[in-house]
């Protein structure tokens, strides 16, 4: 089969690790620490207090702003800490916890009853029925986020301005992320749940086609899927080629549409949802139930049991270890990363918790990984040849290592979608993605500047 | 080739020459802009640094505010004060002066007192490491020293350390303020040039978790307040802060216990020889012990010492002497407690 988009790359991709272990329910932990800014926009707003006793699924925190998202407890227990700052507003590590970028994020700690009881949940919704405005309603209460890991509300997702004209909804199957097999357990396990969420997505955005992408790496997800979806989805199958599952390279393998520069998937009539959130909108409105877990794939060689877990939000990475049976004494671990090995975040600290979008727990041993000194750009052009959104890599970092954002800016910087695949070609071990995203927060911060002015 | 062919030549480059001198000079005539003759002046007056301190583009657009008006020589934080005497008097303005700032790094925790706790591999800057692992020291709040400020210095005044800290030369340093806006902790500040002792921590973090973090970050002991007496220094939260307007004591130095306050670097500081101990009333609990009114609590314990040693040479059942000198030995050590501050350095007291 022809490749459906221009560059990417062949990492090792480490799936038969966990792809065959079955979803496992983690057991009660006796503490959360679950962070308020488990999602792209402003933090929540606290509403519980220290001392005070929570349900299950009840809301601690609401969402503060149109892009915002609340936060539900994990559990029943008493909350025995919520997030300070200082006198002059610096967040103080008593109280808030080390997020997955290593800086100190708002939290809330919550101390497990044991007992676990569960708050009334929401009413079910007869969504075939309902009215678009309803089921977003309900997906914004239970604080649902897009799964797949940037984040991002749905419910902001699924309010496209209504000038623009939303044809198709595209589900991602495609886990192109090397080791995580979260998404493939999720489908082959929970394929009505999927297909159900997305009608119910479907409806909200008043669309009738509905498309899965399944990298087919997954031939037993893809067939499961296809039986279940039987006339109410297309599914489509696509070869492995890392970054498939990248929101523009699989509107364009699913529809041929692109994605305007510097737009959004609703210029191309596309909105495109992770599996895992399409399970998540099912049980927000046919079971009234909030988002407060999720599918995490623990795995790596120095993993004792790798597997793929339900876990709730606020379990810290030492307990999740644990559940994998810790790591094997005879390798020696040299990486813990949340995420997976192209675009996940390396870990200093077992104290960070779980999140909405911790698609995996990866560890890698000492020889997998190794401390490169970068040299200099030798223009060989691989970053060019693999690039996914047809960039210049090797330009831009020499711009940025120079200071230039402006000239970065119209080398099209900001059209990094940082898939890491750059990085990964680079011969000279450049840490490329780590300077596009530095030049990103300096022109989105010369932005602002210009804005306010 | 004949002469006339050269004078052909020749006359034509010369009428080629002539008119187009004539086309320029015209121009010049014509298109000429008219320039105030004192911006010139005003910018040879000016360092040429282009530093943007004084928060124009450089030093001829500061050099045209100046000729405009309504801006101060003052501002340009290099310039020497003669020079901003002679752009006074060449425009006619009244002199003013403004206490000159230099920039101080407000973080001591080197790699010793604040290792780093993960190795980091990327990007050597300071903002590109701060977004994606939060950076790896230690202390969440303080000098990365991956040395972003000192490649926006235009005057090399920064320097980054065996220790990987950053340190501001004050003697180099100008003040222009380049520095602040790059460090992603929020480090650097302004003060002014004749402060001579700093608070060189940042960290709101409570004395448990700063201890943790940093052995040399403000536990917030109030120990520098108390030593200042008004209110030079204040707490922010868990952390000590100096206010600049108010010119703080040396001594604050010497009570730091995590000795985060430090002098400006390059100034001596000799910490005042202390006190002589306070002498107490020759007591009968003294005269017992046989030695003056004394707070050393040394002296009294070497006293005793010898006095029980007497007393059973003396007589060896006599519990009741030895009774009686523990006794006044009491009495004199709560006096010493409750006069004497300065306690004996415990080296002292083995010895006696």
């Amino acid at each position: 089969m022809p490749k459906m988009f221009p560059g990417g790359v062949h990492p090792k991709d480490g799936k038969a690790l966990s792809a065959g272990s079955e979803i496992k329910t983690a057991p009660l932990m006796d503490k959360y620490i679950v962070p308020l800014a488990m999602h792209i926009g402003a933090p929540a707003k606290l509403i519980v207090r220290e001392g005070d006793k929570v349900l299950k699924g009840q809301v601690l925190a609401e969402a503060n702003g149109f892009v915002s998202a609340p936060i539900h407890s994990p559990t029943s227990g008493t909350v025995i800490s919520i997030s300070k700052t200082s006198t002059t507003g610096e967040m103080l590590s008593v109280n808030n916890c080390i997020g997955p970028t290593g800086t100190l994020i708002p939290a809330i700690t919550i101390e497990s009853d044991g007992e676990d009881k569960a708050c009334e949940p929401l009413p079910t919704i007869d969504w075939q029925n309902a009215d678009a405005k309803t089921i977003i309603d309900r997906i914004r209460e239970t604080g649902i986020v897009g799964m797949g890991g940037a984040a991002f509300p749905t419910s902001v997702k699924l309010s496209p301005p209504p000038e623009k004209n939303i044809d198709t909804l595209i589900l991602n199957g495609a886990e192109c992320e090397p080791y995580l097999t979260a998404d493939h357990r999720l489908m082959l396990e929970e394929a009505e749940k999927i297909v159900q969420g997305a009608m119910i997505t479907a409806k909200a955005l008043g669309v009738e086609k509905i498309i899965i992408g399944i990298e087919n790496n997954k031939p037993d997800a893809v067939k499961i899927m296809t039986e279940v979806a039987g006339d109410r989805a297309v599914v489509k199958s696509f070869p492995v080629m890392y970054p498939q599952g990248a929101e523009k390279q699989l509107i364009y393998a699913c529809t041929k549409r692109r994605v305007p520069k510097g737009n959004l998937p609703m210029e191309a009539g596309c909105v495109v949802q992770n599996v895992g959130t399409m399970v998540a909108i099912y049980e927000a409105v046919v079971n009234g139930i909030p988002l407060f877990e999720r599918i995490t794939t623990i795995t790596g060689s120095p993993v004792v049991e790798p597997g793929n877990w339900k876990l709730r939000v606020g379990t810290t990475l030492d307990k999740v270890l644990t559940l994998a049976k810790g790591v094997k004494k005879d390798v020696p671990v040299g990486k813990i990363i949340l995420g997976g090995p192209m675009m996940g975040m390396a870990q200093y600290s077992l104290t960070v918790p779980i999140m909405k979008n911790a698609s995996g727990v990866l560890l890698l041993a000492q020889n997998e990984v190794k401390q490169y000194e970068s040299l200099p750009c030798i223009r060989c052009g691989r970053c060019v040849d693999v690039c996914p959104m047809g960039l210049m890599p090797a330009t831009m970092s020499v711009q940025i290592e120079k200071e230039q954002f402006d000239l970065a800016e119209n080398t099209n910087v900001m059209d990094c979608i940082e898939c890491g695949c750059c990085s990964y070609a680079c011969p000279s071990r450049r840490p490329l993605v780590q300077l596009y995203r530095h030049a990103k927060s300096e022109i989105n911060a010369q932005r602002r500047k210009n804005s306010q002015k | 080739m004949n002469l006339e062919t050269l004078m052909t030549a020749v006359l034509f480059m010369a009428g080629t020459g002539l008119t187009l001198g004539l086309i320029i000079a015209l121009a010049n005539k014509f298109f000429a802009i008219e320039e105030d003759p004192r911006v010139e002046q005003t910018e040879d007056l000016l360092p040429g640094a282009n530093c943007g301190g004084c928060g124009y583009a450089g030093c001829t657009a500061f050099a045209k505010a100046l000729v405009a008006g309504g801006v101060e020589p003052s501002k340009c934080p290099v310039n020497s004060e003669e020079a901003n005497s002679a752009i006074s008097q060449l425009l006619g303005l009244e002199l003013s002066f403004s206490e000159p700032h230099v920039a101080i790094i407000k973080c001591c925790g080197d790699n010793v007192e604040s290792p780093e706790k993960a190795l980091y591999n990327g990007v050597n800057d300071c903002k590109s490491a701060v977004l994606v692992a939060g950076a790896t020291k230690s202390c969440q709040h303080g000098c990365l020293g991956l040395a972003s400020c000192s490649r926006a210095c235009p005057f090399n005044a920064i320097e980054i350390n065996d220790k990987g800290i950053a340190i501001v030369h004050p003697d180099i340093c100008v003040g222009c303020g380049k520095c602040v806006e790059t460090c992603p902790r929020h480090l650097i500040d302004l003060v002014p040039k004749s402060a001579n002792v700093h608070i060189l921590c940042n960290s709101p973090e409570k004395a448990p978790l700063q201890r943790k973090a940093c052995t040399k970050g403000c536990i917030g002991c109030r120990k520098c307040i108390k030593e200042a007496g008004d209110d030079s220094v204040h707490m922010q939260g868990f952390l000590a802060v100096l206010d600049y307007t108010k010119k703080a004591p040396m001594s604050i130095i010497d009570v730091c216990p995590v000795k985060c306050i430090q002098p400006t670097l390059g100034v001596e500081y000799v910490p005042e020889p202390k006190k002589a101990a306070p002498s107490v009333k020759t007591l009968p609990c003294h005269t017992k012990l046989g030695i003056e009114g004394t707070v050393d609590k040394a002296v009294i314990k070497k006293a005793f010492a010898q006095k029980v040693a007497a007393a059973k040479a003396e007589s060896p059942d006599d519990k009741e002497a030895v009774a009686d000198l523990t006794k006044a030995f009491k009495a004199a050590n709560a006096l010493a407690d409750k006069f004497g501050a300065e306690k004996p350095a415990p080296a002292e007291v083995t010895n006696a």
